[in-house]
């Protein structure tokens, strides 16, 4: 088997690294220090201009649903990378890992990585990750 | 051989001939081609480049106090809450920092074949930049404000020297280090091929002691085609469409972070003048990093912060009314400024709806600035009418004068209600509706307005004509060819305020409900609030539509200041917001008046909005007391 040459190596990690292009300042608005991850169903998915957003509706243990509202990538910048609106539904039960914002008791959270838990389809931004 | 000789001179005459009638060489005006595609290198302030700075790091900004407590009580998450600020494109005051290739193409004069201008469009931005080469004078300083600004530029040997004013309040970092609309950026661009270098620096009376000088590098990519960017704007969360996330002072959590994260010391890392200079290190490398985050309690004490104090301290200066000026704003809509508080007016075919009058002192120049309009700043090629019928007969009735049908005036403030008089017993004011002028609408005001000006005994031809009382006023008819509707804001300056809308050229006076360059003059005796104010920039920026990446389109002009669109009445808007927020915290502690007035909770706003004698301190007390008396 040929194995891949040093420089593509070199050439997807810093692919697969390179931030995601920020409008206002991820850094600012959210903890990037800590992580978090929330599970449960996507009820709307915004793949827009400047920031992409994922709607994700998680049951509570008492039965009630709270919202959480991921923010990732630009349109663009998902396709390139293969997602589209037919890559995640409304509908998809998903896990996300996400930083968490800085405001408390906020959900809001910046995307780092979601999986579709049916068939473990999977978009991750960082180094070593991307669609699967 | 004579044969030979001839036809050797034959061909001599044609070389000649034909050398005489090459065009002279093309004077050279521009001595390096800036033009092509280029990629912006990542190569330095990887912070400012990708994830933004961490909130409180202002390493590297000469900046004052004023700015400092800005950025301390800045929250990020309003860029997402507010969609006004998520299409917000940057100025040039930052766009090198930002990860945006760029296309730059030349404008060249068909006729003389000169280089005039140079475009540069960014990835994301809104539209094309221009820098003007033909040393065009700088636009009114009543003239629109936008995210580009205007920008000039002139070639100092083999570098391109832009000079950019009218900007948008804006930022140089994105954790709220906020660089005012009264900035200046100067850049200077030259070539290296394949590299071109950068160097922009910001001016900014406002909010930094020194110039902030810094550089960019781009690479020539000459088949990088720039993508289209759609940025649409959206209310995320139901429901967050007016909350605007902002730190009380002395409660932001994060402000130690950067110094924690960097080991840098916390003194180095709130930034300032004396920190950029090789002298500070020998001071920087005897202090310590923040041992751990935690939240901090800064105290501000340089002369940004007594910019209140030194207004108050001066004496009112006489008003002047030299420099009375017509503006167009758009479609058939233009502002008269200078001439007190700002004079709107529609022009066209059917005559002239004013909305106010100026002060009574600068009459004469108000009624030279509307023949001018009338005669030179009306565009000849569409005539504005209010129908069809108005199309075929009064559009090409051709008015010896100027016609004045109505004045509407937004309040009672003198400098807007002072030229009523005057400009009623003008030959212009020839009014429309009825055979007898005392059945027309003359001066229109909201009910409240016309009561208070005749509880204070204001001299009749002063006092509105004709009122309302509903929350919005028709014109019976389109007048130059629109709608002009009349909003009542209630309880905001007082509870008299109107803002009038010209729905097709789709302007809006808005009177002092929104004064762009000062804050806002509330009076809680006249029946005005915080609330209400706040209630009315809301109801302004849902009136209005930007054209595209918070810019353009439904143009708002203010009592007093420049033409504004939608971005900048919501910077307005926010800045009233944490201003209300934190006098409600002090409300709430049960601080006194004197106490609200002593911990100056609009201190790092008062250089971009107080510098009004006594203007902060009225709007300081207007908001207390508003809260006050909704507490009760």
């Amino acid at each position: 088997m040929k194995r891949p040459s040093f420089a593509l190596v070199v050439a997807a990690a810093l692919l697969s690294s390179v931030p995601i292009h920020a409008h206002h300042s991820f850094g600012g608005t959210y903890d990037v220090s800590k992580v978090i991850t929330i599970k449960g169903t996507m009820v709307q998915v915004t793949l827009r201009a400047p920031h992409s957003f994922l709607y994700v509706e998680v049951e509570d243990t008492d039965g009630s649903t709270k919202q959480w509202i991921v923010e990732g990538a630009t349109a663009a910048q998902f396709a390139r990378q293969g997602i589209d609106k037919d890559a995640f539904k409304v509908g998809d039960p998903v896990e996300v890992v996400a930083n968490p914002s800085r405001s408390p008791n906020s959900t809001h959270a910046r995307l780092i990585k979601i999986t579709r838990t049916t068939d473990g389809k999977s978009w991750g931004s960082r180094t070593g990750e991307s669609v699967n | 051989m004579h044969t030979v000789n001839r036809a050797k001179t034959a061909g001599l005459l044609m070389l000649l001939a034909s050398l005489a009638a090459r065009p002279a060489l093309a004077q050279e005006n521009s001595p390096l081609d800036l033009t092509g595609t280029w990629r912006w290198i990542n190569h330095e302030d990887e912070r400012d480049r990708a994830p933004g700075a961490f909130p409180g790091d202002y390493r590297g900004l000469p900046l004052n106090d004023a700015a400092r407590m800005r950025a301390d009580t800045y929250d990020e998450e309003v860029n997402s809450t507010s969609s006004l600020l998520q299409c917000r494109p940057r100025t040039p005051g930052y766009q090198p920092k930002g990860l945006d290739p760029m296309r730059i193409d030349k404008v060249v004069d068909p006729l003389t074949r000169q280089l005039v201008a140079y475009r540069i469009s960014y990835e994301k931005t809104a539209g094309e930049r221009v820098i003007w080469l033909d040393g065009r004078p700088s636009p009114s300083p009543y003239a629109l404000h936008s995210w580009e600004g205007f920008s000039t530029g002139k070639f100092r040997g083999d570098t391109l020297e832009i000079t950019t004013t009218h900007l948008k309040e804006s930022y140089v970092r994105r954790n709220g280090v906020a660089t005012s609309f009264r900035a200046t950026v100067i850049e200077h661009i030259s070539l290296e091929e394949p590299y071109l270098e950068v160097t922009f620096t910001v001016i900014d009376p406002d909010y930094l002691t020194e110039p902030l000088v810094r550089s960019a590098t781009y690479m020539r990519a000459p088949t990088l085609q720039l993508p289209p960017y759609p940025c649409q704007p959206e209310e995320y969360q139901p429901g967050e469409k007016y909350r605007v996330p902002h730190y009380l002072p002395g409660e932001n959590p994060y402000l130690t972070e950067s110094g924690f994260k960097y080991k840098a010391p916390q003194e180095g890392v709130r930034g300032g003048a004396d920190t950029l200079y090789p002298e500070w290190r020998a001071r920087g490398v005897t202090l310590a990093p923040p041992a751990a985050q935690s939240t901090i309690k800064p105290v501000y004490t340089d002369a940004s912060t007594h910019v209140a104090e030194q207004a108050d301290a001066q004496r009112p200066p006489p008003p002047v009314y030299d420099r009375v000026e017509p503006l167009h704003v758009a479609g058939n809509v233009y502002l008269i400024a200078g001439a007190g508080g700002n004079i709107v007016l529609s022009a066209g075919g059917d005559g002239v709806v004013m909305v106010d009058s100026g002060a009574a002192a600068a009459s004469d120049r108000v009624l030279a600035a509307v023949r001018e309009i009338h005669q030179t700043l009306r565009p000849q090629e569409v005539p504005e009418s209010a129908s069809p019928f108005g199309n075929t007969w009064q559009a090409t009735h051709a008015f010896p004068d100027p016609m004045i049908r109505m004045i509407i005036n937004t309040s009672s403030n003198p400098d807007h209600v002072g030229g009523n008089a005057n400009i009623r017993m003008s030959p212009l004011f020839r009014l429309l509706g009825y055979r007898d002028p005392s059945l027309s609408l003359q001066v229109f005001a909201h009910a409240a307005v016309q009561r208070r000006m005749v509880e204070s005994k204001a001299p009749n031809l002063l006092v509105p004509t004709d009122t309302y009382l509903s929350d919005t006023y028709t014109l019976y008819r389109f007048f130059n060819n629109q709608a002009v509707q009349v909003f009542h804001m209630p309880r905001a300056i007082t509870d008299g305020d109107s803002v009038v809308w010209f729905r097709r050229s789709d302007a809006i006076a808005a009177g002092d409900v929104y004064n762009s360059d000062s804050y806002p003059p509330i009076d809680v005796d006249k029946g005005g609030s915080i609330t209400g104010e706040i209630d009315a920039l809301n109801r302004l920026i849902d009136m209005s539509v930007t054209e595209f990446m918070s810019q353009g389109g439904t143009m708002i002009i203010p009592g007093h200041g420049w033409i504004s669109d939608a971005a900048d009445v919501g910077n307005y808007r926010d800045m009233l917001m944490v201003i209300r927020d934190r006098i409600q915290a002090m409300v709430d502690k049960g601080m006194t008046l004197a106490q609200v007035k002593a911990a100056k909770p609009t201190m790092d706003y008062d250089p971009e909005y107080g510098r009004g004698p006594g203007a902060t301190s009225r709007l300081v007390e207007a908001v207390y007391r508003s809260l006050k008396e909704k507490k009760k």
